[in-house]
């Protein structure tokens, strides 16, 4: 079984959104630099010319893959606006569109959008939407300024929970460049190369707080998947959040095991880019522990990596990783044919 | 009191924390009105904001102060004691810490006033003391041009062998800090760069990824991040193009997240190198030739494969610089870091042929101390050369 985690499916057309809201809805976003600004959300951090504008939906992106999980990535850059309340609206009719696109085909599946400013109406919109249709399978949870571990996302955890939907995180692009985004690393950093370059530290900083905020002992059945930011570094990291946990436990007791325990049985990563993990793939994700945090995320159409470049980076352990997304989707394991 | 340890073996430790006792230590250093403007107003020496991330036990090893009763790090005969003669070190390199509290300082004036005087006073007073004291000066980004001039102050002043950047909210690969970096190649010093623990405190200062850390802990596990933002930063900024002659020595920012990151940007550039037009080569070959890492704090693995991971990433024998960061509370043992961590094939690089390549042989002005058969690096296979 092949299972993609990391797809991304978008309108061409903001118009196309009009008929998922209310009328008055409608008028306030009819106007030529909201509808002119579709682009934007694709090319926040283009970095080659191989980063699609096109989208492809339906059977010629599921064609490979026996699963797919499709974020609607337009809605991940709500953590760039400054209207949050119309961004609601916006990512409403997202998930209104995204799941009416998917229909027709049974590999694909959908993301519901929530907003990280808004939890009561987040958990309330993932109730609701796992209500109506079984083809979501994940929450997208876009970044804010706030880190993941705070008490203020528990809502959004429990909703996730209870439906048995993985929150998966996926940056937007706008991080460390627009205003009341979350920042990267150091300070400002003025080319889309550094920016991307850098994205890994926010999946770093997320994992690192949800650990030690104690979010894996108020919600052990949470699953929490990081697509896009890459694995090789997860090493690195679980090092450090030993390391540091064991030096200073006694001032988070509710952090009850190493940090690494709780990423090891919670926290999935997406493969893209996977050929930065050549080298440390066969030294340093030796254990079947570590390697099945790893999932086949092929983050198409952004320059994406086929399935025959994961068999080339991770060797004779590929086949094995293009299907560890299946735990992590499990919902919608039953639906697959 | 201890004696040295007999030594055949040169060890340059590259973070060893300096501090002036009290205050007064500094009047001789200081002109009459800014010794009466910081009396009368107070002289911040701390970076943290010490009522946001409250350190959870000291920051300082108990151990490390002095019988008398006086602040760790502030006797320098006490530091040769506890921590030089029991485990042979030839050479400290001292990175004052009070000064990084002038990262939250608004008043450029008073801040090169300060410096000044800390760099004098630990010239005159540690340097000058012993001869296996090295010093970095300290600089600051509140002006550049200022920072240029104290650098060819001290240049080529016996035992000042580096120049201790601070880092505020600019990124190091920042065209403002060319005046620095000019100064620096000139006088043949490289650039040291140390997290101040303003990181993520103030608006003038750098950040973590995300948002605001909860804990202190917390924090410290992604501090290494700003470090890696500045490796980035300076390659994607084009400085080592425009310095080809500047080495920065990254000090307590870890370094196993170097070889993913290189790897990264590598690909990245590879698949698209106009996305970084100053970039002219591939990412990890100016990591080569500019950068050095310190090993503190060494992350601490269970299974030996991933030490052996850790330090057989490729070129990592010539970017790593021991350290033990004494005084400090997570200070890592020299000897155990020396004898059971670094791979055998790689310890005189990382104890000291790394050093000298990086800080020129006036790193080793201790060397008459060693057995002469073991002082000339090149036996080691080791290119020295003064810069």
């Amino acid at each position: 079984m092949i299972v993609d985690c990391d797809r991304h499916v978008a309108v061409g057309d903001y118009a196309e959104l009009f008929t998922h809201m209310p009328q008055s809805w409608q008028k306030h976003f009819e106007r030529d630099e909201f509808v002119g600004s579709v682009r934007d959300a694709a090319s926040h951090i283009k970095l080659t010319d191989r980063f699609g504008d096109a989208v492809r939906v339906g059977s010629e992106a599921c064609a490979e893959v026996d699963l797919a999980l499709a974020v609607p990535h337009q809605g991940l850059t709500i953590n760039g606006w400054a209207d949050q309340v119309a961004a609601k609206t916006f990512i409403t009719a997202l998930n209104s569109w995204s799941i009416q696109n998917w229909e027709a085909y049974s590999a694909g599946r959908s993301a519901i959008l929530v907003s990280p400013y808004d939890p009561e109406w987040s958990a309330r919109v993932i109730t609701e939407a796992v209500s109506r249709s079984d083809r979501y399978s994940a929450v997208a949870l876009p970044l804010s300024s706030t880190l993941l571990g705070a008490n203020s996302f528990d809502r959004i955890y429990r909703a996730a929970t209870e439906a048995d939907l993985p929150v998966v995180v996926h940056f937007s692009g706008v991080e460390g460049h627009y205003l009341g985004a979350p920042p990267l690393s150091g300070g400002v950093h003025t080319t889309a190369f550094a920016r991307a370059t850098l994205m890994p530290h926010l999946a770093e900083s997320s994992i690192t707080s949800l650990c030690f905020g104690g979010t894996f002992e108020k919600f052990p059945g949470l699953r929490v998947l990081f697509s896009g930011f890459g694995f090789a570094w997860l090493p690195s990291l679980l090092w450090r959040l030993d390391r540091e946990w064991r030096t200073f436990r006694h001032d988070v007791p509710w952090v009850k095991q190493p940090p690494s325990e709780y990423v090891l049985d919670s926290v999935w990563l997406s493969t893209w880019p996977v050929g930065e993990a050549a080298a440390e793939w066969p030294s340093l994700f030796t254990s079947e522990r570590l390697r099945s945090r790893v999932v086949f995320g092929s983050h198409d159409p952004f320059d994406g990596d086929t399935v025959d470049a994961i068999r080339d980076t991770l060797g004779e352990s590929a086949d094995a990783v293009l299907g560890h997304g299946s735990p992590v989707l499990a919902r919608s394991l039953g639906a697959v044919k | 009191m201890r004696t040295r340890t007999p030594q055949t073996v040169p060890i340059v430790d590259c973070d060893v924390h300096p501090m002036y006792d009290r205050f007064e230590d500094l009047h001789p250093y200081l002109p009459v009105r800014w010794r009466r403007h910081f009396e009368e107003r107070g002289v911040r020496t701390y970076a943290r904001a010490r009522d946001r991330y409250n350190h959870p036990n000291k920051t300082y090893r108990v151990d490390a102060v002095p019988e008398a009763g006086h602040a760790a790090g502030s006797d320098r005969e006490f530091t040769l004691e506890m921590h030089m003669n029991p485990f042979g070190i030839t050479a400290a390199l001292l990175l004052p810490q009070q000064p990084y509290g002038v990262t939250a300082w608004g008043d450029a004036d008073a801040v090169y006033a300060f410096l000044a005087a800390n760099n004098d006073y630990f010239r005159d007073c540690w340097v000058d003391f012993d001869d296996r004291y090295c010093l970095a000066i300290t600089v600051s980004p509140h002006d550049p041009l200022r920072a240029a001039a104290e650098i060819r102050r001290h240049a080529g002043q016996p035992g000042i062998v580096g120049v201790q950047l601070l880092l505020m909210d600019r990124m190091m690969g920042d065209a403002s800090f060319d005046p620095i970096y000019e100064a620096c190649c000139e006088a043949g010093l490289p650039i040291a760069v140390h997290q101040s623990g303003s990181e993520g405190c103030y608006y003038t200062s750098q950040v973590v990824a995300g948002g605001v850390p909860r804990s202190y802990g917390e924090r410290h596990v992604v501090l290494t991040q700003v470090g890696a933002a500045n490796v980035v930063d300076l390659i994607v900024s084009g400085t080592f193009e425009r310095f080809p002659d500047l080495r920065v020595v990254m000090v307590e920012w870890g370094f196993s997240w170097l070889s993913p990151l290189t790897a990264r940007m590598d690909l990245f550039w590879e698949r698209d190198p106009r996305a970084a037009p100053l970039v002219r080569r591939w990412p990890s070959e100016y990591v080569q030739d500019h950068i050095t890492l310190t090993t503190q704090p060494l992350d601490e693995m269970e299974k030996r494969h991933e030490w052996d991971a850790l330090f057989s990433s490729p070129g990592l024998d010539r970017l790593l610089l021991f350290s033990s960061d004494y005084p400090h509370y997570d200070t890592d043992d020299p000897g155990l870091v020396i004898n059971s961590r670094i791979p055998e094939q790689m310890r005189s690089a990382v104890c000291y042929g790394n050093a000298v390549r990086t800080f020129g042989d006036r790193i080793l002005r201790a060397a008459h101390r060693i057995a002469p058969e073991r002082t000339d690096a090149d036996s080691h296979g080791e290119q020295s050369h003064d810069r």
